[in-house]
């Protein structure tokens, strides 16, 4: 027997060791992700942080500030404490009905160990924690941007979720501005490895969800979010019977690679435009017909 | 007064109705055929595309029935004794596993927490489970149902599903028999590939029981995209069946044809009010998109 076929027997003979990373209480999107993830694996440990993502918000609208300009970052602030609350708060309810997220907890509780809590994603104490546990696999499953102190803890990859089709759109709310900018090829979702940039590693998954007339933005999430939970059990499937994750890399060399921030107050007016938020998204309408 | 109205609803240009049953009594059968045959010509699928083509005087009117529900042999009989022809779509998985359907569970799910004065969790409120991929929505639908102790009587005709010998039958009596699906999912909310495959493998299935081309699909709670529409073509389908509540123009394209809801127990005046309202697109899709169907025709999709 080869060398390679050797370690191959030997890594499937044990499951995956996978830390999942969350941010606060896992809503009904985590919670479907760590369903997957626990299918996957009977080594599934959670580290679960109850501080902000790092930095504090005055620090953060600083830098923001610094970045964008304090005009936009004060456009952005203004939209996500009006219309983006109330959205959010809607499509959180229609997504918690969605994937049934009582019964979802009540699996959490009786399924899965405690969590490990600490006090942020980027602390020194996860970064401690991870060396303990010397995970095969880390999965994003919530939060920030995690900085390299904590994704390079993992043996084979740290892996994320993005709600968008990288590397062609990147950053947060990917799928609203899809229905902003009417860009239905922006409306998916991509399981990456996560490098130092913003959803700029190495692609393992795309997939966009099946649009239909009606569709709204919660639904356009859920859709999407099955198929790519599904795709994330699949991939840690095969990586744990000893694929090796360079075969699952995906050539995607977009011709454009856009990075989107937050939505401004005047974004969130277009989004009301091209009833991103009500009943029949124009894009997925148009996408859906033709 | 209904003849006036349908002869100058007939003068927009609006060509005929097909109507969308799911199970009629006997009774119900008779008042519907009393009620339609004084205005409409009842025609049969065959005849569609040439009546859309070709008006005659009186408008047309083609009877459809979905899910092929045991009960439906009762009605195929009073269909056949007044010279009425009718498609029937038939859920073809469920003709070789007669499980009971999700929404045949889901009745009496409602029916018992009604009896009890029990809410209905959010989780298995209509519009969220039609959101749902079938095998969710199955599984959610039968885990309440055990959790809540409901029981379904399979042999109920309205729940358990007509066998190929009867659906041969039908054939040979000279109904047209039409694909709705394996499991009856609601295609827009399965992941692309598996849509596509559920429309030519329910097609397949009718094309070989009744040795004939399957020659019409029909969308499960309505709910469409025009590459399903397109695939059903594809497999064969002249024509393709959504629940857009309009009556038929001449320029709709066959692979989205409109179908009014009726429902057991409407009385004559009800069934006229809906064929006027339908005529003005004054009604809402039953698929859950409301008058979204306004603005689809008007993108001209």
């Amino acid at each position: 027997m080869s060398s390679v076929a050797k370690s191959r027997k030997s890594r499937s003979a044990k499951p995956l060791r996978i830390v999942a990373l969350l941010q606060g209480e896992p809503d009904a999107l985590s919670l479907w992700t760590l369903q997957a993830l626990a299918r996957c694996s009977s080594d599934l440990h959670l580290v679960q942080a109850f501080g902000g993502p790092g930095a504090g918000r005055i620090e953060r609208f600083k830098k923001l500030s610094k970045r964008h300009g304090t005009g936009k970052t004060l456009l952005r602030a203004m939209g996500s404490l009006t219309f983006g609350r109330g959205f959010h708060r809607h499509v959180q309810q229609q997504l918690d009905s969605f994937f049934d997220v009582d019964n979802l907890r009540r699996w959490r509780e009786t399924a899965l160990p405690p969590s490990i809590l600490v006090p942020g994603l980027n602390a020194e104490e996860t970064a401690d924690t991870l060396e303990n546990l010397q995970p095969d696999i880390i999965v994003r499953v919530s939060g920030g941007i995690i900085r390299p102190h904590i994704f390079s803890r993992a043996r084979m990859a740290t892996l994320n979720i993005h709600h968008g089709m990288a590397p062609d759109i990147r950053g947060m709310a990917s799928i609203q501005w899809g229905l902003v900018e009417e860009r239905a090829d922006w409306i998916g979702a991509t399981i990456h490895v996560i490098d130092k940039g913003i959803d700029t590693g190495q692609v393992l998954w795309r997939g966009s969800p099946h649009l239909a007339p009606g569709d709204d933005f919660a639904a356009i999430m859920f859709k999407t979010h099955l198929l790519a939970a599904g795709a994330m059990e699949d991939l840690l499937g095969r990586l744990s019977t000893g694929t090796p994750l360079e075969h699952l890399y995906q050539d995607v060399s977009p011709a454009d690679s856009v990075y989107r921030s937050n939505l401004d107050i005047m974004d969130w007016g277009k989004l009301a435009l091209a009833r991103g938020y009500g009943k029949h998204a124009a894009v997925t309408l148009r996408t859906a017909i033709k | 007064m209904f003849s006036v109205l349908t002869a100058a609803i007939r003068a927009t240009g609006q060509q005929g109705i097909i109507i969308n049953y799911h199970t009629l009594s006997d009774e119900d059968t008779r008042r519907n055929i009393d009620t339609l045959g004084h205005c409409f010509d009842f025609i049969g699928h065959d005849d569609l595309p040439r009546r859309m083509e070709h008006p005659s005087k009186k408008p047309f009117c083609l009877m459809t029935f979905d899910d092929g529900k045991k009960s439906n042999l009762g009605t195929a009989d009073i269909l056949e004794e007044k010279g009425v022809p009718a498609v029937f779509y038939i859920v073809t998985d469920a003709v070789d596993n007669p499980e009971p359907l999700w929404f045949d569970c889901y009745g009496a799910l409602v029916k018992k927490l009604r009896g009890q004065q029990k809410p209905l969790p959010a989780a298995l409120q209509p519009g969220i489970l039609k959101q749902l991929p079938n095998a969710m929505r199955e599984q959610r639908v039968h885990e309440a149902c055990r959790e809540h102790g409901v029981t379904i009587d399979r042999d109920d005709p309205g729940i358990a599903p007509m066998g190929w010998d009867d659906l041969q039958g039908l054939h040979k009596r000279g109904f047209c028999l039409g694909a709705h699906t394996l499991r009856h999912e609601i295609l827009t909310t399965e992941q692309r590939q598996q849509a596509l495959d559920n429309v030519s493998q329910s097609m397949a299935a009718i094309a070989q029981h009744t040795a004939a081309p399957c020659q019409s699909f029909a969308f499960p709670n309505g709910n469409y995209t025009a590459q399903l529409a397109k695939q059903a073509l594809d497999c064969g389908a002249r024509t393709v069946m959504t629940t857009e509540p309009t009556w038929v123009r001449p320029d709709m394209p066959l692979w989205r044809l409109p179908r009014i809801q009726l429902h057991a127990g409407f009385s004559c005046r009800k069934i006229q009010m809906k064929l006027l309202a339908a005529a003005c697109a004054a009604l809402k899709n039953p698929d859950g998109t409301g008058r979204l169907y306004r603005r689809i025709r008007r993108m001209g999709g």
